[in-house]
């Protein structure tokens, strides 16, 4: 006995020691340092008191009579269970009676543990139970136990559970165990004899850290964290040993943590309870159990029981429970404070007019009929929903008030205790009713004048203002002076309308009834009177906004019932109109009429008790569109000397998609453009002031708020006019003629003086013979000179200033060809000799023989 | 995983004409049988990370004592009997695992119904085929649940077992194939002739 446990030392002390002993057998040793540790003290502290115990047995025995005996080790649900009894006379103890034990694992001790017996419990056998790291199965785990009573231990007594022998197969523990998530698991593998241990691992789990070690010389474990739980398939843990391989499965999952348990009453007579159900382990739901009877079979997070619900709290307990634990979840409650009522039953309809209806309905609880309840009705007229709220004890029924003539409903209940007030009811059934017919509603009555005729029109009666299909309309009308007078006509469904020739100068009063198979409406009235309009009212512009026009005006004191808001197109014959309360001074209006790029007129008039007066006039455009090409009609120019007029026709309001704040004119020629702009909208000319006499491209266009368009364009070509050139003509011809006839005269008068200068008497020769010539007359010069050469026959022609070449007395005149004219001077001035091809000059004969020489 | 529908080829074993079109469509449908236990095995591999090289110990399952002398019509009717017990097989791996897991709708379980419903297909196409007045077949499962399985521990164990019944089903749908073939080949000598 001695020997053992001083080896044991020995190799506790030296860990080389127990290395090397397990390297002689060729194995790897995987023993943590923290159970190592663990061991080797635990292993010093029971061979020191072993020691020491067994000396004081020796030297003085403490209770031998309180030894356990008959012990037994068994494996319990995984758990190691110590069983011993002791002596009868054991009992007769007065003080607490100490075991000791302490646990080996494959002879190592790995846990030590004091177990304290009271004195009232002493005398019986005892039991105590330990959760070992590694299952029970993978290697024998050994309890030494002893007693220890005042300071005096008895011996040592051991029992063992020995793990399993290898067998024919791989045989890996624990087998389909459930872990909780956050722990640490250990799997062992037992390899078959013979065979070598290769490989174990965790599969079908997401990464974990694990650890392996050598139990004994067949025996892995595998120590795994298991973070993670297993959701749609267990883990597997397999061990391989050559080509054998085994495994177990893991499950890995959570304890319940079911939460928020709520606990009300339908009907008194049961109790029934919700919860947020927590994470389920897979293949192994939570269990659920309410005043201790179980939920199997109801729907997830609720569950209710039969159980007569009275007056007062009380605790509603729910346990919750897997194979990792349970909980329980308390609500604690007055249940008759938490009446979730079943809907209304048998909903039915009685007492139908054509404006109320009862609707009444029964419980299928009875308790119902005591409490004080509040039910909604939800009523549906096709189009929205209504809710009407009422409150009575056991309320069954309610009156239904103000509904449409002739209309079709549906209503359903939802009722919830008033006094203490948990939740409302699912709700009842819809049913459904139609209410009787009635008269039809009054008309809304306005008036139009077109074509020096007024339009009396009125508004289709919409569904639920018809209350019955309406036949006809009645108009009658009376001149106000001729009260007695009565005008009367049936226009028939759908008309809505009708022209009247009215007196312009005259009051009258229009009414107009519906009728429908129910009888006539009250008659709707309006008063026509020339005030109505003023066709000199000043009429402003209004920008339409978001698909309407938003307009407002000064309240008038004389709006006795309110204002009357009127639109129609320019171009169109109908109108639309707003009948505003006299509060208000303002109104956005919205038709499906509405267009873009046409110009509406808005008129606000007083409604008065008598006939309406015009407040406002206003024109625009929903949203204005930018206008077409080719706007202008019957475009054309005018030129005035260099002035060209471009005229088009008047554009009407029609044509106009939106307002124009003037034009514009572009002249265009072949390198220059003209711009030319009037802000004058309603201008039908524009001119172009000293423009060349080229041909010209004249577009215009209409200035907008989308910019300029409209273009259209005209081409056309200036040049002189025919009558201004005739004047020219003449002015230039009598011109020229009055100085000529001028120089004539001057020539005349002074021809002598003339002849002298220029060409002064030549003296006739000095000869004898009878074919003298008679004497000359030498006429008179002022100025004269006297020939101070004698003339010669042949003399060089001699160019004046003006381009003429003179020939003696003849003026001889040439074609002008400009290019040869400074030539042609130059030449003359230089050149002795001139050819006749160079210049036409018209020969001089001289002589008589045929020859002529040109000169 | 796309739900594929294949033809096949003789959807009317009872109504089937001649020979060789008969053992013809049995043959086709023995073909698809193996595709299908294949891509089974396959599915299960994946889900259970079993490696594809990993043969369990045991042996085979369903055995037959198969002259190699005997006829090609005896060793389709061996044949019948062994598929009677597969399909024993498939229904006690479907009861187990639902046992188990409760009724899954994955790929996996959607392909052991396919092929549940494809050996029953088979089993009545070769009993059209080989049933005389003499010889009558039965197309029901052939293997008590209970046999075996109890005997497991564990569910690793079933794991390890249901693998072995689906590589047993690769196993005899390919040798479906090959003695339906065998037969088909003969079959359409003996017409020729």
């Amino acid at each position: 006995m001695t020997q053992v446990p001083s080896l044991k030392i020995l190799c506790i002390f030296s860990p080389v020691c127990t290395v090397n002993a397990y390297r002689n057998k060729n194995k790897t040793f995987f023993i943590t340092d923290i159970v190592d540790t663990m061991t080797r003290l635990l292993t010093v502290m029971v061979l020191f008191s072993q020691v020491f115990a067994t000396r004081v047995t020796a030297d003085k025995p403490g209770a031998p009579q309180c030894e356990p005996q008959n012990m037994l080790l068994s494996n319990v649900s995984r758990e190691l269970l110590v069983t011993w009894e002791v002596h009868a006379s054991c009992a007769s103890l007065r003080d607490q009676l100490i075991y000791e034990l302490v646990v080996l694992v494959e002879d190592k001790p790995v846990h030590q543990e004091e177990f304290a017996v009271m004195a009232d419990h002493i005398g019986s056998s005892h039991s105590w139970s330990w959760m070992s790291f590694l299952p029970l199965e993978c290697a024998s785990h050994s309890v030494q136990i002893r007693s220890r009573y005042t300071n005096q231990t008895g011996p040592w007594t051991t029992g063992t559970l020995p793990g399993l022998e290898p067998s024919a197969e791989i045989q890996v523990y624990p087998q389909d165990h459930v872990f909780e998530v956050g722990s640490r698991a250990t799997f062992c593998c037992i390899v078959p004899l013979g065979k070598t241990f290769s490989t174990m691992f965790l599969s079908n789990y997401r990464d974990a850290p694990s650890n392996m070690s050598m139990v004994n010389n067949h025996t892995y474990a595998l120590t795994v964290d298991l973070l993670w739980p297993t959701l749609v398939s267990d883990a597997d843990v397999k061990c391989k040993a050559q080509m054998d391989e085994g495994g177990s499965c893991a499950i890995v999952g959570y304890p319940p943590s079911d939460t928020d348990l709520q606990c009300e009453t339908r009907d008194f007579q049961s109790v029934q309870c919700f919860w947020t159900v927590g994470p389920q382990i897979f293949s192994d739901p939570t269990t659920y159990w309410l005043l201790e009877k179980s939920c199997n079979g109801q729907p997830k997070g609720k569950c209710s029981q039969k159980v007569k619900v009275n007056n007062g709290e009380r605790n509603w307990t729910l346990i919750a429970r897997n194979v990792l634990g349970s909980i329980e979840l308390v609500d604690e409650a007055d249940l008759t404070k938490r009446v979730y009522m079943y809907a209304p039953a048998h909903m039915t309809v009685s007492a139908v007019s054509a404006r109320n209806v009862t609707i009444a309905w029964t419980w299928t609880v009875q308790q119902y009929n005591l409490l004080n309840l509040t039910c909604q009705i939800n009523l549906y007229d096709g189009t929205t929903n209504i809710q009407i709220e009422m409150c009575d004890i056991g309320l069954q029924s309610v009156v239904l008030n103000g509904l449409i003539p002739n209309w079709s409903y549906s209503a359903k209940v939802q009722c919830a205790t008033e006094t203490d007030f948990w939740k409302w009811s699912e709700w009842s059934k819809s049913i459904s009713f139609h209410t009787k017919g009635d008269i039809p509603d009054a008309l809304d009555v306005w008036m139009h004048n077109v074509n020096h005729q007024t339009l009396i029109i009125w508004k289709l009666l919409e569904d639920h203002q018809s209350h019955g299909h309406i036949i006809d309309y009645e108009v009658t009308w009376t001149d106000l002076a001729k009260a007695e007078q009565e005008n009367k006509i049936c226009v028939v469904h759908p008309t809505h309308s009708i022209a009247l020739n009215l007196s312009t100068f005259q009051k009258y009063i229009v009414k107009v009834t519906a009728r429908n198979t129910y009888g006539s409406s009250d008659p709707s009235q309006i008063f026509i009177s020339s005030q109505s309009q003023d066709p000199e009212m000043i009429t402003s512009r209004i920008n339409g906004t978001g698909g309407g026009f938003s307009l407002s005006w000064a309240a008038n004191v004389t709006a006795s019932c309110g204002y009357i808001v009127d639109w129609y197109p320019v171009s169109g014959n109908s109108s639309e109109w707003l009948k505003v309360p006299p509060s208000n001074t303002s109104a956005t209006i919205y038709s499906k009429n509405f267009k873009d790029g046409v110009r509406y007129i808005l008129s606000v008039y007083i409604c008065t008790e008598e006939a309406p007066v015009l407040l406002e006039k206003r024109e625009g455009y929903v949203k204005e569109q930018r206008i077409p090409d080719n706007m202008f009609n019957n475009l054309r120019w005018q030129q005035h000397a260099s002035d060209v007029t471009i005229s088009w026709d008047q554009i009407s309001l029609k044509e106009q998609s939106a307002h124009i704040y003037g034009y514009v004119l572009y002249c265009i020629d072949e390198s220059t453009v003209l711009r030319v702009t009037t802000d004058d909208p309603e201008a039908t000319s524009l001119t172009a002031a000293k423009l060349k006499m080229y041909s010209y491209t004249f577009t215009v266009h209409a200035l907008t708020s989308e910019g300029e368009c409209g273009l259209t364009t005209i081409n056309a070509n200036l040049s002189i006019q025919t009558d201004d050139l005739v004047s020219a003509i003449i002015i230039s011809l009598v011109t020229a003629f009055t100085l000529v006839l001028l120089i004539t005269v001057v020539c005349y008068r002074s021809w002598a003086c003339i002849k002298q200068k220029i060409y002064p008497p030549i003296p006739e020769p000095v000869l004898t013979g009878k074919w003298l010539s008679p004497k000359g007359v030498v006429p008179y010069c002022p100025k004269e000179e006297l020939p101070v050469a004698v003339p010669k026959l042949h003399s060089l022609p001699r160019m004046s200033n003006d381009g003429y070449i003179c020939q003696r007395d003849q003026l001889i005149t040439s074609t002008k060809i400009p290019e040869l004219d400074l030539p042609l001077k130059k030449n003359i001035l230089q050149t002795s000799s001139l050819t006749s091809t160079r210049l036409n000059i018209p020969s001089v004969w001289v002589g008589n023989s045929g020859e002529y020489y040109p000169v | 995983m796309a739900e594929q529908q294949e033809h096949i080829p003789g959807d009317e074993p009872e109504q089937a004409g001649s020979g060789a079109g008969r053992t013809g469509s049995a043959l086709a449908v023995a073909r698809l049988l193996h595709r299908e236990c294949t891509h089974l095995l396959q599915l299960f591999r994946e889900k259970e990370s079993f490696s594809k090289d990993y043969t369990p110990d045991g042996g085979r399952i369903v055995s037959l004592s198969a002259d190699s002398e005997s006829s090609t019509v005896e060793q389709v009717l061996l044949l019948h009997s062994a598929l009677r017990q597969c399909l024993g097989l498939i229904h006690c791996v479907i009861a187990k695992e639902e046992e188990e897991w409760g009724e899954l709708e994955g790929d996996y379980e959607s392909m052991r119904k396919n092929v549940r419903q494809r050996l029953e297909y088979l089993l009545h196409t070769t009993k059209a085929l080989m049933e005389t007045d003499k010889t009558i077949l039965e197309v029901t499962p052939d293997h008590q649940c209970t046999e075996e399985v109890d005997g497991l521990a564990g569910v690793f164990a079933l794991k390890m077992w249901t693998y072995r019944v689906l590589l047993e089903l690769v196993h005899w749908a390919d040798h479906a194939a090959q003695t339906l073939h065998k037969l088909h080949s003969e079959t359409g000598e003996e017409n020729d002739n």
